[in-house]
C-alpha cells in the first residue's frame, strides 16, 4: 500500500465522520429550525409544509414581546441565578477547601455526606421545602427561588476535587507569607480554582435558568416569574394556536442562553472535568 | 471520583497532628454556611418526608392530623400511582439506553475529526443549554396532528400520526425529547473520557494491526469505563426527574399516558395541595433512585474501577 | 512588631562558637504521623548562625519531615526546637523567622513577580513604597530586575525559582528553609544556581537549611552535612568529615557509592590496623571504588580478587565489578584506566588508610593509630 492510498482512505474516513456528525447535527438542531423558521414565517404560509424561508416577518416577535413581559422574566431570571451563583461560591468555596485540606474531626463523614446529597433529585426535598417556603411567607417571591439553592452539594464536590489539584506547597508558602486561616480562601484558593468557578458556574447558571420544576412548586403569579416559567405561562394561556406567536415567543425564551454559551463554550466544554456534568 | 476521602485516624493521631487551634475549629466554621444550608434545605426535607407521609390535611377541621399507614394505602393502590410507575419504567428503558449509544457515538466522531471539532461540541450541546421549557412548546408544535413536521414527514411514511394524541405515542414522543436533551451532556461525559485514553496504546495497538473497531473494543471501550458509569447514573437520575416537557407537551396526558411519578409528584404534592399523598409518591422516587443506583454500581462499578486510572 | 523585624540579623560566622546561640537546634525531636508512620526519631541538631546545614537522604528518610517541622508547617509529636534560642512550640510559622523554598516554587499564578515577591511584606503590614523598594532590589540581586512585571507562567523554572527565594529572602529571614529547590531544573541550570545560592548566602550572611536527595549537591553546598536514614542521623559533621570518615556503612555507601562487604568468613582478608578487639566484632568492610587498584597486590596489602562479571565503560575510566568472598557471592565495584586489559580474573588491592571497617550495629572502627 502507497502512502498515498494510506492518505486518501483517511481523508475518505474524515468526509465520512462529518456526514455522520452533519445528518445527526441537523436532527438536533431541527427544532431550533422549525422554531425560527416558524416565528419568521406570515401565517398564512407557516403549514406550506416546506422548511425554505419566504416573505420573512418579524410581526410575530413583537407580537410575542407585546403580549409577555419578557424583560420582567429576565429581570428575575438574572436576579435568580446570580443570587444562586453568588451564594453557592461563598458558602461551597470554603467548605470544599476544609474539606481538601484541612483536618478535622468529621471531615471524612462530611464528604461522604455530601457525595450522598448529590444524587438526590430535587423533586426529592420539593414538598417539605415548598412546606417551609409557605410558612415564612414567600411563596411567590424571589427568595423562594434563591435561598434554597444557595448551598450545592455539587459545588463543595466540584472545588473539593479541584483544590485537591492545586499543590500543597502553595498554601505552604502562603501560610509562611502570613495569611490567615481565613486569608488562605480568597488569596490561595479563589485565584487558583478559576476555571473551576467557570465550569461550575455555567452549569450553576443554566440549570437554574432553565429550571421549569422548582418555580412551578413555589410560583404562583407572574410576580417572581423567571423565563421558563413565563413561556410556559405563554403557551398554555393565550398562545392558543398562534403558532408564529408561540414560536417566537419560543425562542424569545431559549436564545438568549443559547447565545451566551456560544461565548463561554471554550473555557467550559474544555475545562470540564468528567464529575462536573452532574447537575 | 470519590479521590481522596481520608482515612480512618485514631483520636491520638488527630490530637498530635493538630496545631494547636487551627484545623479543628477553622475547619468547622469555613464549612458552617454551606453546613447548616445543606442541612436545611437537603437533610431536614428528606426527614420530613417521611413525617409527612403519615400526616394528611383535613379541609373542615383546618389542621393537619396523622392519619397512620392511610396515605399510603390510598397511593399505593390508586391505578394513578401503578400507572405513573409503569410510565417512569417505560421513559427509562426508551431514553437511557438510545442516549447512552448516540453519546458514545457521536462522541467518538466528534473525537476523531481533524477539523471542527469545537463546532461540533457546541452543535450537540445547544439543546441543554436552551430552555427546555422552550424548546418543548417548538416540539409540541412539530409533534402538531396533521400538519406538524413529524406527521408530515415519519407519518406518511409509517402509520403513525397524531403523537401527542395517543397513549401509546404520547411517550414515545417525550423520550424523543428527553432523548434530544440529555445527548449533549451525555456527549460532553464521553468526550472527556475519551481526552484520557492513552494515545500511546492507540499507536502500540496500531503497529500490533488492529483494525479501527479491535482498536475501539480493546483499548478505547476500556477506558472509557468510568465515563460509562458517570453516564448512565446521570442519565437514569434525569430520566427520573423528567417534568419540563410532559408539563409543555402532554400536562400528563393523555389519559395520564405521560405521568410519570415526578410528574404525578407535583401534580399531586403541589398542584392538588395533597401533601400526604405527595410525601409517598416522594419516598417512592427516594427507593427507585436507591435502587438504580445500587444495582447500577453493582453491575457497572467493575468498570468504574477497571478503567479508573484519572 | 512585624515578622522582619523579630529577627536579628546573624553574624555571617562559619566557626560555631560554644557561647553563641545556635539558629536552630531541635532536642530529641520525634515526629509520627496519622497512620503511625514514625517520620522522625530522636532527632537532635545543632544549626550555626551562618551555616548551611544540607539534609541528605533517601525519600522518605524524614528530611523533609524535619524542615517542615522547622518551618512550623508540621507540628513535633515529642520533643523541642528552639530557634535563635527560644522555643518555638506553638509559634505560628510565618513569626518564626524561616522562611521557605519549594521544589515546585509554589509561587501565586495571578501575581506579577513583584507582587509574588513584596507579598510577605504586605501580610506583614509594611507600608507600600518600603516593600516595593526591597522587592525591587531583591530582584536585582537575584537577576530578574527585568521580569517584576511578568506573571509565574511567562517564566522559566530556573526564574520562578529565583522568584521562589526572592519572595523567602526579602523578609530578612534568620533562617532559610529550601525543599529540593534545584530538582525541577536541569543540570547545568542546577550547577550554576547552586553556585549562586552559596554566594547570596553569604552575601547576606542567613543561615540555609537544605533538604536534598543529590549527594553532589549536598557534598558542594555543605557546611554541616546531616545525612539521614528511616527518620533518624546517621552522621552530622563537616561534608569532609562524612565523607572521609562516615560514622556508619549507610553513610559510606550514600555518599559517594562506597563498595561494602560482608567481613565474615575467609575471603575477605581484614585492615591489619583493626585492634585485636575489634577484629572479633567487624562485620562490614568498606572501600571506594576509586581507591582500588587493579594488579598484584605489594606483599602485605589488603587484596581480594574475583572473576569479572560486569564492565561500564565511563569515558577514561571503566567501572568493572568483580564478584568476591566465599562463593563468590559478594561484588565490588573499581574503577580502573579505560585503556588496561581486562582479565576474567582480577585480583585488586588498597592501601590501608583507604580501608572503613563497621562493627555489626553499623558502628565505626577506627583502628589504633594507623589512621
Amino acid at each position: 500500500m502507497t502512502a498515498r492510498t494510506t492518505r486518501t482512505r483517511a481523508a475518505f474516513r474524515q468526509i465520512a465522520l462529518h456526514v455522520v456528525l452533519a445528518i445527526a447535527g441537523i436532527l438536533v438542531l431541527l427544532p431550533f429550525l422549525v422554531m425560527l423558521r416558524t416565528a419568521l414565517t406570515p401565517d398564512d404560509s407557516i403549514f406550506r409544509g416546506t422548511l425554505g424561508l419566504h416573505g420573512l416577518t418579524v410581526r410575530h416577535f413583537l407580537d410575542a414581546w407585546n403580549r409577555a413581559p419578557w424583560a420582567h422574566y429576565y429581570r428575575n431570571g438574572l436576579l435568580a441565578v446570580a443570587g444562586i451563583y453568588i451564594g453557592q461560591i461563598l458558602t461551597c468555596l470554603p467548605a470544599g477547601y476544609a474539606l481538601a485540606r484541612l483536618r478535622f474531626r468529621g471531615s471524612g463523614t462530611a464528604t461522604w455526606v455530601i457525595l450522598a446529597c448529590l444524587a438526590m433529585p430535587t423533586q426529592i426535598i420539593a414538598l417539605p421545602v415548598f412546606l417551609m417556603i409557605s410558612r415564612v411567607g414567600w411563596l411567590d417571591t424571589l427568595p423562594a427561588l434563591i435561598v434554597p439553592f444557595v448551598t450545592s452539594a455539587f459545588g463543595i464536590f466540584v472545588f473539593r476535587q479541584f483544590i485537591l489539584t492545586i499543590p500543597q506547597s502553595l498554601f505552604d508558602a502562603a501560610r509562611l507569607d502570613g495569611v490567615g486561616p481565613f486569608g488562605v480562601v480568597w488569596r490561595v484558593v479563589l485565584p487558583n480554582v478559576r476555571p473551576a468557578l467557570a465550569a461550575f458556574g455555567v452549569l450553576s447558571v443554566m440549570g437554574h435558568w432553565n429550571d421549569l420544576f422548582w418555580p412551578s412548586v413555589v410560583l404562583r403569579t407572574q410576580r417572581a416569574a423567571t423565563v421558563p416559567y413565563g413561556i410556559v405561562d405563554f403557551a398554555s394561556g393565550e398562545g392558543g394556536t398562534d403558532y408564529g406567536t408561540q414560536m417566537a415567543a419560543a425562542a424569545i425564551a431559549a436564545i438568549p442562553l443559547v447565545i451566551a454559551l456560544c461565548f463561554v463554550q471554550r473555557q467550559f466544554v474544555q475545562g470540564l472535568a468528567p464529575s462536573a456534568t452532574a447537575d | 471520583m470519590i479521590g481522596a476521602v481520608t482515612a480512618e485516624r485514631s483520636k491520638q493521631d488527630r490530637r498530635l497532628l493538630r496545631i494547636p487551634g487551627t484545623d479543628g475549629v477553622i475547619g468547622w466554621i469555613l464549612c458552617a454556611p454551606a453546613a447548616i444550608l445543606l442541612g436545611l434545605f437537603m437533610i431536614v426535607p428528606l426527614v420530613a418526608v417521611s413525617v409527612l407521609a403519615f400526616f394528611g390535611w383535613d379541609p373542615l377541621t383546618q389542621t393537619d392530623h396523622a392519619v397512620g399507614f392511610a396515605n399510603f394505602s390510598r397511593i399505593l393502590t390508586s391505578p394513578d400511582f401503578r400507572s405513573a410507575v409503569l410510565r417512569t419504567l417505560e421513559y427509562t428503558v426508551l431514553t437511557v439506553p438510545v442516549t447512552l449509544l448516540l453519546g458514545l457515538v457521536i462522541a467518538v466522531a466528534v473525537n476523531n475529526v481533524r477539523h471542527g471539532a469545537m463546532v461540533w461540541r457546541t452543535v450537540f450541546f445547544l439543546p441543554v443549554a436552551s430552555t427546555l421549557a422552550a424548546t418543548s412548546v417548538a416540539w409540541r408544535f412539530m409533534f402538531y396532528p396533521h400538519t406538524g413536521i413529524i406527521d408530515q414527514t415519519i407519518g406518511r411514511v409509517l402509520p403513525v400520526q397524531g403523537w401527542l394524541q395517543s397513549t401509546d405515542l404520547a411517550i414515545v414522543a417525550v423520550s424523543i425529547v428527553g432523548i434530544w436533551q440529555a445527548l449533549g451532556t451525555t456527549i460532553v461525559i464521553f468526550l472527556a473520557g475519551l481526552s484520557g485514553v492513552p494515545r500511546h496504546l492507540h499507536d502500540a495497538a496500531a503497529l500490533d494491526g488492529a483494525t479501527a473497531w479491535s482498536r475501539f473494543w480493546h483499548v478505547t471501550w476500556p477506558a472509557l469505563g468510568p465515563a460509562t458509569v458517570l453516564a448512565l447514573v446521570i442519565d437514569t437520575r434525569d430520566s427520573l426527574r423528567v417534568f419540563d416537557q410532559v408539563q409543555v407537551m402532554t400536562e400528563g396526558g393523555p389519559l395520564g399516558s405521560t405521568t410519570t411519578l415526578s410528574y404525578l409528584l407535583w401534580q399531586r404534592g403541589i398542584h392538588y395541595n395533597d401533601l400526604g399523598g405527595g410525601a409517598v409518591i416522594d419516598l417512592v422516587i427516594l427507593l427507585v433512585v436507591f435502587a438504580f443506583i445500587g444495582i447500577q454500581l453493582r453491575t457497572a462499578g467493575r468498570r468504574l474501577n477497571d478503567g479508573a486510572t484519572r | 512588631m512585624t515578622a522582619a523585624a523579630r529577627v536579628s540579623q546573624p553574624s555571617a560566622s562559619m566557626t560555631p562558637q560554644a557561647d553563641q546561640v545556635a539558629a536552630f537546634e531541635c532536642r530529641s525531636v520525634s515526629k509520627r504521623f496519622p497512620g503511625g508512620t514514625l517520620a522522625l526519631d530522636d532527632v537532635t541538631l545543632r544549626g550555626e548562625p551562618g551555616q548551611i546545614v544540607v539534609l541528605v537522604g533517601p525519600s522518605g528518610c524524614g528530611k523533609t519531615t524535619l524542615l517542615r517541622c522547622l518551618a512550623g508547617l508540621d507540628s513535633v509529636t515529642a520533643g523541642e526546637i528552639h530557634l535563635q534560642g527560644r522555643d518555638a512550640a506553638g509559634v505560628q510559622p510565618h513569626l518564626r523567622g524561616v522562611a521557605m523554598v519549594f521544589q515546585n516554587y509554589a509561587l501565586y499564578p495571578n501575581k506579577t513577580v513583584a507582587q509574588n515577591i513584596a507579598f510577605p511584606l504586605r501580610m506583614s503590614r509594611v507600608p507600600r513604597r518600603e516593600r516595593d523598594a526591597r522587592a525591587r532590589e531583591m530582584a536585582e540581586i537575584l537577576k530578574i530586575g527585568h521580569l517584576l512585571d511578568r506573571r509565574p507562567r511567562q517564566l522559566s523554572g530556573g526564574q520562578k525559582q529565583r522568584v521562589g527565594i526572592g519572595r523567602a529572602l526579602v523578609r530578612r529571614p534568620a533562617i532559610v528553609a529550601m525543599d529540593e529547590p534545584l530538582s525541577n531544573l536541569d543540570a547545568q541550570l542546577r550547577v550554576e544556581m547552586r553556585a549562586e545560592i552559596r554566594a547570596l548566602q553569604q552575601r547576606l550572611g542567613m543561615t540555609v537549611v537544605y533538604v536534598t536527595h543529590d549527594q553532589t549537591e549536598a557534598l558542594s553546598l555543605a557546611d554541616q552535612i546531616v545525612v539521614m536514614n528511616g527518620g533518624a542521623i546517621e552522621q552530622a559533621g563537616s561534608a569532609e568529615e562524612a565523607f572521609n570518615t562516615p560514622a556508619t556503612p549507610f553513610v559510606a555507601g550514600f555518599l559517594g557509592a562506597m563498595n561494602l562487604v560482608s567481613a565474615t568468613g575467609e575471603a575477605i582478608p581484614l585492615p591489619r590496623w583493626l585492634s585485636a578487639d575489634d577484629r572479633d566484632v567487624v562485620a562490614t568492610i568498606g572501600v571506594r571504588p576509586e581507591h582500588l587498584i587493579a594488579g598484584r597486590p605489594p606483599e602485605g596489602r589488603w587484596s581480594v580478587s574475583g572473576r569479572v562479571i560486569s564492565s561500564e565503560l565511563l569515558g577514561t575510566e571503566r567501572l568493572v565489578a568483580i564478584r568476591v568472598g566465599h562463593n563468590g557471592e559478594q561484588s565490588l565495584r573499581i574503577r580502573v584506566p579505560a585503556e588496561l586489559p581486562l582479565s576474567s580474573e582480577l585480583y585488586v588491592w588498597a592501601q590501608d588508610e583507604h580501608l572503613h571497617a563497621f562493627d555489626g550495629d553499623g558502628k565505626r572502627l577506627n583502628g589504633e593509630g594507623v589512621r
